[in-house]
């Protein structure tokens, strides 16, 4: 049955209604349209550059004309500089995925429990994430520059020690490395902890309190499992991007702070050897899935099983 | 082990009260401390002493006045308004049709069809954009239409999560009902399905494009000279000599980022997702 509408000639609506009768017929076709462009766009957008990027790390040069070489991945582990970079990489991301989890679960086990206006808080902690990472880092620039506040408060609380100097030389260490890469990946990991501890049931807190388990006793055994789904994915969405960073590295570091994001961009913006960055960005990769496989394989994929 | 004791202040959460005290105030202490280097920046970017001194003896409006006025910066944001205004769209419909696949339609292969959506937030970031860059070098093709592309990947896990948020909060009733008295598919779309989702999808819109607005790492790479977007100005300006007008670019993110947010969690229920 088809319906006169007053915006449209008679042979547009002719058109639509042959061709929605032509597709009311092929239920694949129609599901063909509605997901055919997303996995195109991602396939070649995504998928098919990456493997791209890992033909090219096998060969001596950019195709056409460049031959078969494993010489890209000799490089990487006969050097110890390479190496360092690589253990530089994980332990920096080790140690940054610790503190915001920590920081970040404290965080929203506040707002969660105990804060009268969520809503507010919460877009308070939301607000820096929205903000652009490169003014997250440049604001660290403004807050540890020598003679900038984090110098002025700590030589003012510290006037005893008569060192002007001190905590004003924590710019470009491995320090404010750290430190920026905490600050730029705490806001977006408190989300799916405070999205957790939220919707936990708290009379299981109270049960177990009555049943005479202390806070800590508590918190272990029965609030952490009850909310392990956010720390996982917090988890993620700090690791995923510290242990690729090249920003971060680069503003807030000296030359000896450099991480592995960091070496690929240098090898595609400054030496130009892109088919041993693109073996360095291989090896990035194969290290998250491997870290993302076994978390997927203990727990399914957080962001899709939510349904 | 301890003994129950109703008295206790916090006892309808079975909360220590003093833990409770020890917990709300380190998390203060955690969020002034987020908001500090903000707060610095933006009492910097009126500071008349230069760019990083503090704190400032006198104020000024001047390096505001600079963006608007260096021929450069003004190129930098009429180029992030010009992918961010042609890839937001983009983004929200092919995510739209995405969702609505999976929402709609049942088929082997479905969470890959989301893995593959989300793709981009399991890659390292530096990754994506080399790989992106290398491909689009060898077939030849470079500057805006490839960076408008590579801001539509960036965006698109963003905007098929929130879009999943605001087709799950939909009455599909109500299109059985619009076809029950008539109306084809595309009319029911039209007058019923995108009516009833219209502020989820102004809200993702907005959030979507303050995505586009802030993406650094993949046009970092894909950018040609011409196609210089905000951030990409930044970068060039942090790294290669500190421009004073920094502190006041990174006021006007700022800016685009609370007053977007505002709007959208006003407007929608896209909080859950965004926040």
């Amino acid at each position: 049955m088809s319906t006169k509408t007053a915006w449209s000639p008679e042979w547009v609506d002719d058109g639509i209604e042959s061709t929605l009768a032509f597709l009311r017929e092929r239920e694949r076709l129609q599901l063909a349209l509605f997901i055919g462009p997303v996995v195109l766009i991602m396939f070649i957008g995504l998928i098919v550059p990456v493997l791209y990027m890992v033909a090219i790390s096998f060969l001596n040069g950019l195709p056409p004309g460049a031959e078969f070489t494993l010489a890209n991945y000799q490089r990487l582990v006969e050097s110890d500089v390479y190496l360092n970079i690589g253990i530089d990489t994980i332990v920096l991301t080790l140690q940054t995925t610790s503190l915001v989890v920590v920081l970040g679960y404290l965080l929203a086990y506040g707002i969660a429990m105990f804060a009268k206006r969520q809503k507010l808080l919460l877009l308070l902690v939301v607000l820096p994430f929205w903000t652009n990472y490169l003014v997250r880092n440049f604001a660290l620039i403004a807050i540890f520059q020598t003679g900038g506040p984090f110098n002025q408060l700590l030589s003012n609380i510290l006037f005893f020690l008569d060192n002007p100097s001190i905590g004003g030389d924590v710019l470009f260490t491995r320090t404010s490395v750290l430190m920026g890469l905490v600050y730029s990946f705490l806001p977006v990991a408190v989300l799916p902890m405070y999205a957790s501890i939220s919707r936990m049931d708290k009379s299981l807190i109270s049960a177990s309190k009555d049943l005479g388990a202390g806070p800590i006793k508590t918190f272990v055994f029965v609030t952490l499992p009850q909310t392990k789904d956010g720390v996982f994915v917090g988890t993620l969405l700090a690791a995923v991007p510290t242990f690729g960073a090249f920003v971060t590295p680069a503003m807030l570091g000296g030359p000896n702070d450099n991480m592995i994001g960091r070496l690929i961009e240098l090898q595609y913006m400054q030496v130009y050897d892109v088919p041993f960055g693109s073996a360095l960005g291989t090896v990035l990769s194969l290290f998250v899935i491997a870290v993302l496989s076994i978390g997927f394989l203990n727990d399914g994929i957080p962001i899709i099983d939510n349904e | 082990m301890s003994k129950v004791n109703p008295d206790k202040k916090g006892y309808a959460h079975g909360l220590q009260s003093h833990g409770g005290t020890v917990i709300r105030l380190l998390a203060g202490v955690l969020l002034v401390l987020m908001w500090l280097p903000m707060v610095t920046l933006i009492i910097l970017s009126v500071s008349a002493d230069g760019l990083l001194a503090f704190p400032p003896r006198s104020l000024t409006v001047d390096w505001y006045m600079e963006i608007f006025t260096d021929p450069q910066a003004h190129k930098a944001i009429g180029n992030t308004l010009r992918i961010g205004l042609v890839a937001t769209p983009i983004s929200i419909s092919v995510a739209t049709l995405a969702v609505i696949g999976v929402d709609r339609y049942s088929f082997r292969g479905k969470p890959w069809v989301l893995l593959l959506a989300i793709a981009k937030l399991l890659v390292p970031g530096i990754v994506g954009a080399i790989a992106v860059f290398q491909a689009a070098e060898t077939i030849g093709i470079s500057g805006y239409p490839v960076v408008v592309f590579v801001h539509v990947i960036a965006t698109l896990p963003f905007s098929t999560l929130v879009m999943m948020e605001t087709f799950s909060n939909f009455d599909e009733s109500l299109e059985a009902a619009a076809m029950d008295l008539g109306a084809n598919e595309l009319r029911t779309f039209r007058t019923v399905t995108i009516p009833n989702m219209i502020t989820g999808i102004i809200a993702t819109s907005l959030l979507t494009f303050t995505f586009s607005f802030n993406e650094f790492i993949f046009t970092y790479f894909v950018r040609d000279s011409g196609s210089v977007t905000l951030p990409v100005y930044l970068w060039n300006n942090i790294v290669y000599g500190l421009d004073p007008s920094l502190n006041a670019i990174s006021v006007i993110f700022l800016v685009v980022a609370t007053s977007f947010l505002l709007l959208a969690v006003a407007i929608s229920s896209v909080r859950k997702v965004a926040m």
